[in-house]
Protein backbone atom coordinates (compact mmCIF):
# COMPACT_ATOMS: atom_id res chain seq x y z
CA UNK A 1 0.00 0.00 0.00
CA UNK A 2 1.32 3.52 -0.34
CA UNK A 3 0.71 4.62 3.68
CA UNK A 4 -2.39 7.12 2.89
CA UNK A 5 -4.18 4.51 3.45
CA UNK A 6 -2.85 3.38 6.53
CA UNK A 7 -2.75 6.72 8.11
CA UNK A 8 -6.25 7.03 6.91
CA UNK A 9 -7.33 3.55 9.16
CA UNK A 10 -5.01 4.93 11.79
CA UNK A 11 -6.47 8.22 11.85
CA UNK A 12 -9.82 6.82 11.88
CA UNK A 13 -9.71 4.43 14.20
CA UNK A 14 -7.41 6.85 16.67
CA UNK A 15 -9.46 9.22 16.93
CA UNK A 16 -13.07 7.05 17.58
CA UNK A 17 -10.56 4.56 19.99
CA UNK A 18 -9.65 7.98 21.91
CA UNK A 19 -13.35 9.69 22.04
CA UNK A 20 -14.73 6.13 23.61
CA UNK A 21 -11.60 6.30 26.05
CA UNK A 22 -12.50 9.20 27.07
CA UNK A 23 -16.37 8.79 27.33
CA UNK A 24 -15.59 5.84 29.70
CA UNK A 25 -13.43 7.32 31.97
CA UNK A 26 -15.40 9.99 32.23
CA UNK A 27 -18.49 7.70 32.42
CA UNK A 28 -16.81 6.01 35.58
CA UNK A 29 -15.45 9.39 37.24
CA UNK A 30 -18.95 10.63 37.22
CA UNK A 31 -20.55 7.48 38.30
CA UNK A 32 -17.83 7.57 41.33
CA UNK A 33 -18.63 11.03 42.14
CA UNK A 34 -22.39 10.40 42.63
CA UNK A 35 -22.32 7.37 44.73
CA UNK A 36 -23.99 7.76 48.09
CA UNK A 37 -21.50 7.88 51.16
CA UNK A 38 -22.72 8.00 54.79
CA UNK A 39 -22.26 10.86 56.32
CA UNK A 40 -22.57 11.32 59.78
CA UNK A 41 -23.50 14.06 62.13
CA UNK A 42 -21.18 16.43 63.74
CA UNK A 43 -22.52 16.85 66.72
CA UNK A 44 -23.01 13.24 66.88
CA UNK A 45 -19.38 12.72 65.65
CA UNK A 46 -17.90 15.14 67.60
CA UNK A 47 -19.83 16.02 71.19
CA UNK A 48 -19.61 19.57 72.02
CA UNK A 49 -16.28 20.95 73.46
CA UNK A 50 -14.47 17.65 72.41
CA UNK B 1 -33.22 -4.95 29.09
CA UNK B 2 -31.42 -2.91 31.27
CA UNK B 3 -29.55 0.06 29.29
CA UNK B 4 -25.85 -1.02 30.27
CA UNK B 5 -26.26 -4.32 29.02
CA UNK B 6 -27.48 -3.40 25.94
CA UNK B 7 -24.65 -0.73 25.26
CA UNK B 8 -22.56 -3.27 26.18
CA UNK B 9 -24.11 -5.72 23.21
CA UNK B 10 -24.01 -2.73 21.02
CA UNK B 11 -20.35 -1.94 22.18
CA UNK B 12 -19.27 -5.67 21.31
CA UNK B 13 -20.93 -5.51 18.17
CA UNK B 14 -19.49 -2.73 16.79
CA UNK B 15 -15.79 -3.57 17.58
CA UNK B 16 -16.15 -6.97 15.89
CA UNK B 17 -17.48 -5.39 12.98
CA UNK B 18 -15.18 -2.52 12.72
CA UNK B 19 -12.39 -5.43 13.21
CA UNK B 20 -13.81 -7.26 10.45
CA UNK B 21 -14.10 -4.06 8.12
CA UNK B 22 -10.56 -2.97 8.57
CA UNK B 23 -9.32 -7.04 7.56
CA UNK B 24 -12.03 -7.21 4.87
CA UNK B 25 -10.49 -3.30 3.35
CA UNK B 26 -6.95 -3.95 4.10
CA UNK B 27 -6.64 -7.14 3.37
CA UNK B 28 -8.62 -8.98 1.56
CA UNK B 29 -10.40 -7.14 -0.78
CA UNK B 30 -8.79 -6.87 -4.18
CA UNK B 31 -7.01 -3.35 -5.42
CA UNK B 32 -9.52 -1.28 -7.51
CA UNK B 33 -8.71 -1.06 -11.03
CA UNK B 34 -8.42 2.66 -11.03
CA UNK B 35 -7.27 3.81 -8.00
CA UNK B 36 -5.57 0.57 -6.83
CA UNK B 37 -5.05 0.82 -2.93
CA UNK B 38 -6.20 3.87 -2.62
CA UNK B 39 -9.88 2.91 -3.13
CA UNK B 40 -9.57 0.93 0.61
CA UNK B 41 -9.92 3.99 2.35
CA UNK B 42 -13.54 4.34 0.87
CA UNK B 43 -14.53 1.73 3.15
CA UNK B 44 -14.24 4.38 5.82
CA UNK B 45 -14.65 7.53 4.57
CA UNK B 46 -18.31 7.09 3.06
CA UNK B 47 -19.60 5.34 6.07
CA UNK B 48 -17.79 8.05 8.46
CA UNK B 49 -19.76 10.76 6.20
CA UNK B 50 -22.93 8.96 6.63
CA UNK B 51 -22.77 8.43 10.36
CA UNK B 52 -22.18 12.43 10.44
CA UNK B 53 -25.66 12.90 8.50
CA UNK B 54 -27.24 10.06 10.81
CA UNK B 55 -25.94 12.13 13.94
CA UNK B 56 -27.48 15.47 12.62
CA UNK B 57 -30.22 14.30 11.52
CA UNK B 58 -30.88 12.55 15.38
CA UNK B 59 -30.07 16.10 16.96
CA UNK B 60 -32.65 17.78 14.67
CA UNK B 61 -35.42 15.21 15.43
CA UNK B 62 -34.61 15.49 19.63
CA UNK B 63 -34.35 19.06 18.55
CA UNK B 64 -38.05 19.22 17.35
CA UNK B 65 -39.48 17.08 20.24
CA UNK B 66 -37.97 19.18 22.80
CA UNK B 67 -39.68 22.13 20.96
CA UNK B 68 -43.35 20.70 20.54
CA UNK B 69 -44.90 21.18 23.49
CA UNK B 70 -46.61 17.93 23.60
CA UNK B 71 -43.15 16.05 23.48
CA UNK B 72 -41.31 18.26 25.85
CA UNK B 73 -38.86 16.84 28.24
CA UNK B 74 -35.23 17.07 28.96
CA UNK B 75 -34.43 13.90 27.64
CA UNK B 76 -34.85 14.98 23.93
CA UNK B 77 -31.78 17.99 24.79
CA UNK B 78 -29.71 15.53 26.48
CA UNK B 79 -30.14 13.12 23.44
CA UNK B 80 -29.58 16.13 20.47
CA UNK B 81 -26.82 17.09 22.29
CA UNK B 82 -25.20 13.62 22.69
CA UNK B 83 -25.43 13.02 19.11
CA UNK B 84 -24.64 16.19 17.95
CA UNK B 85 -21.33 16.11 19.98
CA UNK B 86 -20.62 12.53 18.15
CA UNK B 87 -21.71 13.98 14.36
CA UNK B 88 -18.83 16.70 15.14
CA UNK B 89 -16.36 13.51 15.15
CA UNK B 90 -17.05 11.81 12.65
CA UNK B 91 -17.78 15.20 10.50
CA UNK B 92 -13.85 15.74 11.06
CA UNK B 93 -13.41 12.18 10.68
CA UNK B 94 -15.24 12.79 7.01
CA UNK B 95 -13.05 15.87 6.04
CA UNK B 96 -9.67 14.35 7.68
CA UNK B 97 -10.21 10.71 5.55
CA UNK B 98 -11.39 12.74 2.39
CA UNK B 99 -8.13 14.96 2.75
CA UNK B 100 -5.86 11.89 2.93
CA UNK B 101 -7.90 10.23 0.20
CA UNK B 102 -7.79 13.93 -2.03
CA UNK B 103 -3.64 13.93 -1.41
CA UNK B 104 -2.93 10.88 -3.75
CA UNK B 105 -6.03 11.01 -5.94
CA UNK B 106 -6.34 15.33 -6.56
CA UNK B 107 -2.76 16.19 -5.98
CA UNK B 108 -4.10 18.57 -2.93
CA UNK B 109 -5.11 17.97 0.43
CA UNK B 110 -8.11 20.84 0.22
CA UNK B 111 -9.79 22.35 -2.24
CA UNK B 112 -12.17 25.21 -2.15
CA UNK B 113 -14.63 22.42 -3.76
CA UNK B 114 -18.84 22.91 -3.17
CA UNK B 115 -18.52 19.88 -1.09
CA UNK B 116 -15.81 20.21 0.88
CA UNK B 117 -16.67 23.20 1.53
CA UNK B 118 -20.35 22.76 2.87
CA UNK B 119 -19.13 19.76 5.02
CA UNK B 120 -16.02 22.57 6.48
CA UNK B 121 -19.21 24.58 7.50
CA UNK B 122 -21.44 21.79 8.99
CA UNK B 123 -18.47 21.16 11.42
CA UNK B 124 -18.02 24.32 12.84
CA UNK B 125 -22.19 24.93 12.58
CA UNK B 126 -22.20 22.53 15.29
CA UNK B 127 -18.99 23.52 16.95
CA UNK B 128 -21.23 26.41 17.47
CA UNK B 129 -23.69 24.44 18.37
CA UNK B 130 -21.41 22.88 21.32
CA UNK B 131 -20.32 25.85 22.03
CA UNK B 132 -23.51 27.24 22.41
CA UNK B 133 -24.71 24.67 25.21
CA UNK B 134 -21.52 25.90 27.36
CA UNK B 135 -23.40 29.21 27.77
CA UNK B 136 -24.68 29.53 31.36
CA UNK B 137 -28.04 30.40 31.66
CA UNK B 138 -30.91 27.96 32.95
CA UNK B 139 -31.07 24.38 31.49
CA UNK B 140 -35.12 25.46 30.29
CA UNK B 141 -32.99 28.47 28.60
CA UNK B 142 -29.98 26.45 27.03
CA UNK B 143 -32.18 23.66 25.62
CA UNK B 144 -34.55 25.92 24.24
CA UNK B 145 -32.05 27.95 22.31
CA UNK B 146 -29.71 25.02 21.34
CA UNK B 147 -32.88 23.18 19.86
CA UNK B 148 -33.27 26.24 17.72
CA UNK B 149 -29.83 26.38 16.90
CA UNK B 150 -29.74 22.71 16.19
CA UNK B 151 -32.76 22.97 13.46
CA UNK B 152 -30.97 26.22 11.81
CA UNK B 153 -27.77 24.25 11.22
CA UNK B 154 -29.66 21.20 9.93
CA UNK B 155 -30.40 23.08 6.95
CA UNK B 156 -26.35 22.36 5.67
CA UNK B 157 -27.08 18.81 5.81
CA UNK B 158 -28.83 18.71 2.47
CA UNK B 159 -26.90 20.94 1.01
CA UNK B 160 -23.71 19.10 1.60
CA UNK B 161 -25.50 15.95 -0.11
CA UNK B 162 -26.54 17.69 -3.06
CA UNK B 163 -23.65 19.88 -3.37
CA UNK B 164 -22.54 17.18 -6.07
CA UNK B 165 -25.43 17.74 -7.98
CA UNK B 166 -25.71 21.15 -7.57
CA UNK B 167 -22.77 22.45 -8.75
CA UNK B 168 -19.43 21.72 -10.98
CA UNK B 169 -17.48 19.95 -8.21
CA UNK B 170 -14.31 17.90 -7.51
CA UNK B 171 -15.88 15.40 -5.47
CA UNK B 172 -17.35 12.54 -7.01
CA UNK B 173 -20.99 12.35 -7.19
CA UNK B 174 -23.12 9.81 -5.63
CA UNK B 175 -22.09 6.14 -6.25
CA UNK B 176 -23.31 4.52 -2.66
CA UNK B 177 -26.43 5.30 -3.47
CA UNK B 178 -27.42 3.61 -6.62
CA UNK B 179 -26.38 0.40 -5.24
CA UNK B 180 -29.55 -1.83 -6.28
CA UNK B 181 -30.38 -0.21 -9.04
CA UNK B 182 -27.26 0.56 -11.10
CA UNK B 183 -24.38 -0.76 -8.95
CA UNK B 184 -20.92 1.11 -9.62
CA UNK B 185 -19.88 -1.80 -7.11
CA UNK B 186 -19.90 -5.12 -6.87
CA UNK B 187 -18.81 -8.94 -5.11
CA UNK B 188 -16.60 -8.15 -2.12
CA UNK B 189 -15.83 -4.88 -2.44
CA UNK B 190 -19.54 -4.32 -1.66
CA UNK B 191 -20.62 -5.95 0.91
CA UNK B 192 -17.06 -4.47 2.59
CA UNK B 193 -19.09 -0.97 2.49
CA UNK B 194 -22.09 -2.46 3.29
CA UNK B 195 -20.04 -3.56 6.22
CA UNK B 196 -18.37 -0.29 6.74
CA UNK B 197 -21.68 1.62 7.26
CA UNK B 198 -23.44 -1.05 9.48
CA UNK B 199 -20.14 -1.28 11.85
CA UNK B 200 -19.71 2.90 11.79
CA UNK B 201 -23.38 2.91 12.64
CA UNK B 202 -23.24 0.17 15.52
CA UNK B 203 -20.66 2.23 17.35
CA UNK B 204 -22.30 5.99 16.61
CA UNK B 205 -25.35 4.01 18.83
CA UNK B 206 -22.90 2.89 21.05
CA UNK B 207 -21.41 6.11 21.36
CA UNK B 208 -24.38 7.80 21.81
CA UNK B 209 -26.08 5.98 24.66
CA UNK B 210 -22.64 6.45 26.18
CA UNK B 211 -22.39 10.01 25.50
CA UNK B 212 -26.32 10.61 27.11
CA UNK B 213 -25.45 8.46 30.24
CA UNK B 214 -22.33 10.83 30.70
CA UNK B 215 -25.22 13.85 30.18
CA UNK B 216 -27.68 12.56 32.26
CA UNK B 217 -24.68 12.21 35.24
CA UNK B 218 -23.47 15.48 34.57
CA UNK B 219 -27.37 16.95 34.71
CA UNK B 220 -27.91 15.65 37.90
CA UNK B 221 -24.16 16.98 39.49
CA UNK B 222 -25.17 20.01 37.96
CA UNK B 223 -28.66 20.10 39.73
CA UNK B 224 -27.10 18.84 43.05
CA UNK B 225 -24.11 21.75 42.68
CA UNK B 226 -26.91 24.10 42.65
CA UNK B 227 -29.36 22.75 45.25
CA UNK B 228 -26.78 22.87 47.29
CA UNK B 229 -25.30 26.29 46.45
CA UNK B 230 -29.08 27.37 47.23
CA UNK B 231 -29.04 25.84 50.69
CA UNK B 232 -25.89 27.22 51.78
CA UNK B 233 -27.26 30.74 50.58
CA UNK B 234 -30.83 29.83 52.72
CA UNK B 235 -28.73 28.61 55.59
CA UNK B 236 -26.57 31.99 55.01
CA UNK B 237 -29.86 34.52 54.75
CA UNK B 238 -31.44 32.01 57.56
CA UNK B 239 -28.58 33.07 60.41
CA UNK B 240 -27.99 36.70 59.18
CA UNK B 241 -31.94 37.03 59.65
CA UNK B 242 -31.38 35.38 63.24
CA UNK B 243 -28.67 37.77 64.06
CA UNK B 244 -31.14 40.85 62.65
CA UNK B 245 -34.00 39.52 64.99
CA UNK B 246 -31.83 39.03 67.97
CA UNK B 247 -30.23 42.81 67.38
CA UNK B 248 -33.52 44.05 66.82
CA UNK B 249 -35.00 42.75 70.10
CA UNK B 250 -32.05 43.64 72.53
CA UNK B 251 -32.08 47.49 70.84
CA UNK B 252 -36.04 46.93 71.93
CA UNK B 253 -35.23 46.05 75.27
CA UNK B 254 -32.77 48.53 75.62
CA UNK B 255 -35.51 51.32 74.38
CA UNK B 256 -37.36 50.13 77.12
CA UNK B 257 -35.54 49.95 79.97
CA UNK B 258 -34.11 53.42 78.99
CA UNK B 259 -37.74 54.48 77.78
CA UNK B 260 -39.00 53.32 81.78
CA UNK B 261 -36.57 55.17 83.72
CA UNK B 262 -37.13 58.43 82.15
CA UNK B 263 -41.15 57.95 83.14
Amino acid sequence: MNGYVEAGYAVALGTLGAYSLWLLQRSVKLKRALIPIKVTDDEEANPKGQ
Amino acid sequence: MRMPVVRTIIGVLSLVSVIVTVILGLFITPPDVVQGNLARLLYVHPPVAWVAYLAYGVTSLASGLYLWKPTRSMRWDQIAASSAEVGVVFTALTLVTGSIWGRPAWGVWWTWDARLTTTAILLVLYLGYLALRRVQVSREKRAKRSAIAALIAFIDVPIVHESVNWWRTLHQGATVASIGTNSKIHGIMAWTLLLGFIAFTLVYVWMVILRYEVTVTEDAIEALNISAWTLERENEIGSLSDEIAGLLSDNKDRTGTSSSKVR
